[in-house]
């Protein structure tokens, strides 16, 4: 580069609005954040150090707590594995150069696009209702179905039927994951006389694992942050009997109902260690099954 | 523009050197560059020749020595202030400006008056034939058209000193032959300063005045193209200059009576051009022909020496009927001989160099 | 079973799986057809049947809708608009001299920056919530719009830094040089060169920043208090709270409106967004 370009002044000057963003919006707020979880604060009054109080009554004393944890993780532990699936058997199915594939793809990806809207959680809370569409069509078939969004045994998976619906986006990423596979590597499978069975399982899936692999941690990271159709269902309470008590919307509850801002911004460091270690976790482990060019 | 008169160096380098962080990559290079010459650096991938010419357009940042521009030490210069003009090996024409734009830009950039820079465009566009192309994009050109405008690029700033990164490396063999002249006939109209890189040794014997050798970060040697080919000062250019390569025989692999005659030489190098069939001043004894090339204008033999089963090849002139598995007595008259010392350096006859 | 390459499947095995695949279309499409149909639809037929059909077509729930809140649904699309194009500009702006200052220049420090942006993709925005909240309580930005776009225009949304810097990243850097050798300052080259070779990038990252501010809940959530500054999914939720089971069809006309500039978005620019996901791998 020139010596203009290369002058730190000039590099700064340029890099400075982000600069400001990421130490005023991002590294500051985020340690700060950190003093704040050890500490009681409700915005009127000062911040008082309380030491790890907000962490112990966290893990030992607070019910609700454990119980958005145990939602959190149903729902990521459901909602992933199977949005992922339906993806790629969409995804494998779209590739073998069928006729319409833009029309389908086209379909397929727009519950993925208006999916964070609240019309959407709105039109949840009616078909899964006690008088909504699901029932009247089970009602065709002679079944009374129950009030899926109010009995707290189906109603967070009405909300894991919701994430499953939103199988798009990863869908494109996986089509376009096959397209990336070269045509040559079928060819010599077909002529050493594989059957599609074992090239699928020989060379489409492993030289798939790295979109997989891509996938699996975004859409995991993704759903331990849900929070829109959970606040909506349930009118931001997390109903029935805490059943969708998400994590961020007892985030939300403690912060900007009960202004327990520390309590807050404890739960906030949980959950940013509760993703580092997944995604650490899966990076890791990927170099057992993750197979990767060079 | 250089006045051809001027006496001193239109580039001069002294002690030039590059490393990147404990990597030195450029080794200390004298290079004097008369105004007016057209100058070739070439040598292998990785010689440092592309990496030289960029310190000297200002886009690397030199790590030592001196850059004298026109008398001027030009080392801390930004690349507009050198009053260089560059041609890049893919062109990097701006992709979302027409051919005219292409052209003005860098005279806006200078914020040069509207009316000169239509005439300097129109003056490039002529010179190089591109009139009718000027409201096209560049992909709405062949590889050919986009070299010109590329060079038309470095034409319309009037340049004291034009540098050539490669030009013609992404253009096939017959545009290449045709664009090499065109070059050459630039130089001969603008009589400014034109330094070219390429690893074509082709290339570099036909166009330069003065070709410079680089290999491994050094100058190997400087000379106008008949001295690099009569008078290769090592093995290195010996073997790089010349198409086929030149034979290089360690003396052990000649027949006894032949390397007495050379007891302070180390090997010997002989052009397969140089090599006559039948006698001749010194002879090399019969080669075993194992491969034959008719190119036409000459015939190539790939054989053996006698002894050694060193191989050899032999270019001879006009189409010579001769059969894989024949021997031929080779031999070559002693004025075309290169004698090479120890180290790989020239031993000269008390001839030139 | 990827069969670029390998002979096409027999007609059986493409009859089943256009079978398969209408199938799961209509499972898809299902309930935002109803949504549709419900809209428009008398409110008295809305929870009688599943069918898709409605036996009028009648406006009144759009009508109902519009001006069934305090404050007009107009208010909202105009609210929710202004805050989606402010943030359009500041993310495209911001983001990508961001991005050519990571990838074009070079200064001491560069890399550790880099790494500390690349650092913050991860970063659920939870933790920097309540201090930022505080921060704009603070300011008095709580209740404006200001707390929603002005971060854009501090390339705060890695992502999209990152989705440009792979784009510049394609761009060679001759070209760059070029503009160099032609007496191009950096932001010359920026402005002149760069952005205008950046158009499919910035056209996905625009479309990408309006359709996800467009159906931000969460941030209005906080930081819109009063009823007249709400966005259009403010309202939404408003009309839940507000309403009785009787004004269904109000709330899912207004609903089918709130989705219908993103509607027109994915219709128009679909490749778009495909090519966008497809390169990325970005969620949604």
């Amino acid at each position: 580069m020139s010596h203009a370009a290369r002058s730190p002044l000039a590099g700064y000057m340029f890099l400075l609005p982000w600069l400001i963003g990421f130490l005023g919006l991002t590294l500051g707020p985020t340690l700060y954040s950190l003093y704040l979880s050890f500490t009681s604060y409700n915005l009127l009054s000062p911040p008082v150090w309380v030491g790890l109080e907000n962490y112990v009554r966290l893990f030992t004393a607070d019910a609700k707590f454990w119980a958005s944890m145990r939602v959190t993780f149903v729902f990521v532990i459901l909602s992933v594995p199977l949005k992922l699936s339906f993806a790629l058997a969409i995804a494998i199915l779209l590739d073998r150069g069928i006729r319409g594939l833009p029309v389908y793809r086209a379909i397929f990806y727009l519950p993925s696009l208006l999916g964070g809207s609240v019309a959407i959680a709105i039109l949840w809370r009616q078909i899964f209702g006690r008088n909504g569409v699901l029932n009247l069509v089970l009602a065709q078939f002679g079944i009374e179905g129950a009030s899926w969004i109010s009995d707290p045994r189906y109603s967070l998976l009405t909300l894991v039927a919701l994430a499953v619906w939103q199988f798009g986006s990863p869908m494109i990423i996986f089509l376009a994951g096959l397209r990336q596979i070269p045509t040559d590597m079928y060819e010599a499978a077909s002529m050493d006389g594989a059957s599609r069975r074992r090239i699928f399982f020989l060379i489409t899936l492993p030289l798939l694992t790295p979109v997989i692999f891509f996938n699996f941690v975004i859409q995991t990271i993704d759903a331990f942050k849900a929070f829109t159709p959970a606040f909506i269902v349930s009118n931001g309470t997390g109903g029935p009997a805490n059943s969708t008590l998400f994590y961020t919307l007892y985030l939300y509850q403690e912060a900007f109902g009960n202004f327990r801002m520390g309590y807050a911004a404890a739960l906030a460091w949980v959950l940013l260690v509760i993703i580092a270690l997944f995604t650490a976790f899966a990076f890791l482990t990927s170099r057992f099954w993750v197979h990767y060019d060079e | 523009m250089t006045l051809p008169t001027s006496s001193a160096a239109a580039l001069e380098l002294t002690n030039i050197c590059k490393s990147y962080g404990d990597v030195p990559i450029i080794h200390g290079i004298d290079l004097a560059i008369k105004p007016g010459s057209f100058v070739v650096f070439v040598g292998p991938s990785g010689c440092g020749k592309s990496t030289l010419l960029r310190m000297i357009a200002g886009l690397e940042p030199i790590t030592s020595g001196d850059l004298v521009i026109d008398g001027q030490r030009m080392n801390e210069a930004p690349a507009s202030r050198r009053g260089i003009a560059m041609v890049f090996q893919s062109y990097a024409l701006y992709p979302h400006m027409d051919v005219y734009q292409n052209l003005s830009f860098g005279l806006e950039t200078a914020k040069m008056r509207k009316a000169e820079i239509a005439e300097r465009v129109s003056r490039a566009a002529k010179i190089l034939k591109i009139e009718p192309l000027l409201r096209r994009k560049p992909r709405q050109l062949s590889g050919g058209q986009r070299q010109r405008v590329a060079i038309g690029r470095a034409i319309v700033r009037e340049p004291r000193l034009f540098l050539f990164d490669e030009p013609l490396s992404n253009l096939d063999a017959e545009l290449r032959v045709q664009m090499r002249v065109e070059i050459s006939n630039l130089h001969r109209d603008l009589g400014t300063t034109m330094i070219y890189v390429t690893h074509d040794q082709v290339e570099a014997m036909t166009m330069a005045d003065q070709i410079v050798v680089l290999n491994g970060g050094r100058v190997e040697q400087t000379g106008s193209p008949l001295d690099l080919y009569n008078y290769p000062r090592n093995l290195f250019v010996a073997a790089f200059i010349g198409s086929p390569r030149m034979n290089i025989f360690p003396t052990s692999a000649l027949s006894e009576g032949i390397a007495g005659d050379f007891a302070t030489t180390h090997s010997l190098g002989v052009r397969p051009e140089h090599l006559v069939a039948g006698p001749a001043d010194v002879g090399l004894g019969s080669i075993a022909v194992e491969v034959v090339e008719h190119l036409g204008d000459v015939t190539i033999l790939h054989g053996r020496l006698p002894n050694s089963h060193h191989g050899v090849t032999v270019t001879l002139s006009g189409q010579v009927e001769i059969k894989p598995g024949a021997t031929l007595p080779i031999g070559v008259s002693r004025s075309n001989l290169h004698r090479f010392d120890r180290g790989g350096l020239r031993i000269n006859d008390g001839a030139k160099l | 079973m990827s069969d670029q390459g390998i002979t096409p499947p027999s007609w059986p095995v493409r009859t089943i799986t256009h079978v398969l695949l209408i199938a799961a279309s209509v499972v898809m499409l299902y309930p935002l057809l109803w949504m549709l149909s419900a809209s428009v639809r008398p409110e008295a037929e809305i929870f009688d049947s599943g069918s898709l059909w409605p036996s009028a077509i009648v406006w009144d729930s759009f009508v109902a809708g519009w001006s069934g809140l305090r404050v007009s649904f107009g208010q909202f699309f105009l609210n929710s608009l202004v805050i989606a194009v402010i943030s359009v500009i500041g993310n495209l702006m911001a983001c990508s001299l961001a991005a050519f200052t990571f990838t074009r220049l070079d200064f001491p420090g560069r890399n550790f920056w880099f790494a500390m942006m690349l650092g913050t993709l991860m970063l659920p925005y939870h933790v920097t919530l309540i201090p930022q909240y505080v921060m704009f309580l603070n300011t008095g930005w709580v209740d404006t719009i200001l707390p929603l776009v002005g971060p854009k225009f501090l390339a705060a949304d890695a992502f999209f830094v990152f989705l440009m810097v792979q784009f510049f990243r394609g761009i060679p850097r001759e070209i760059d040089e070029a503009a160099m050798m032609d007496g191009c300052s950096p932001w010359r080259i920026y402005w002149k060169i760069m952005l205008p070779l950046s158009l499919p990038v910035l056209a996905t990252a625009a479309i990408f920043t309006f359709i996800w501010t467009w159906e931000d809940f969460f941030g209005p959530l906080i930081y819109l208090t009063s009823i007249g500054n709400y966005t259009v999914q403010l309202g939404l939720r408003s009309f839940i709270d507000a309403s009785s089971q009787s004004s269904w069809g109000a709330l899912f006309a207004m609903s089918v409106l709130s989705l219908l500039p993103l509607f027109l978005i994915f219709i128009i620019f679909q490749r778009m967004l495909v090519e966008g996901i497809a390169t990325t791998g970005m969620k949604r």
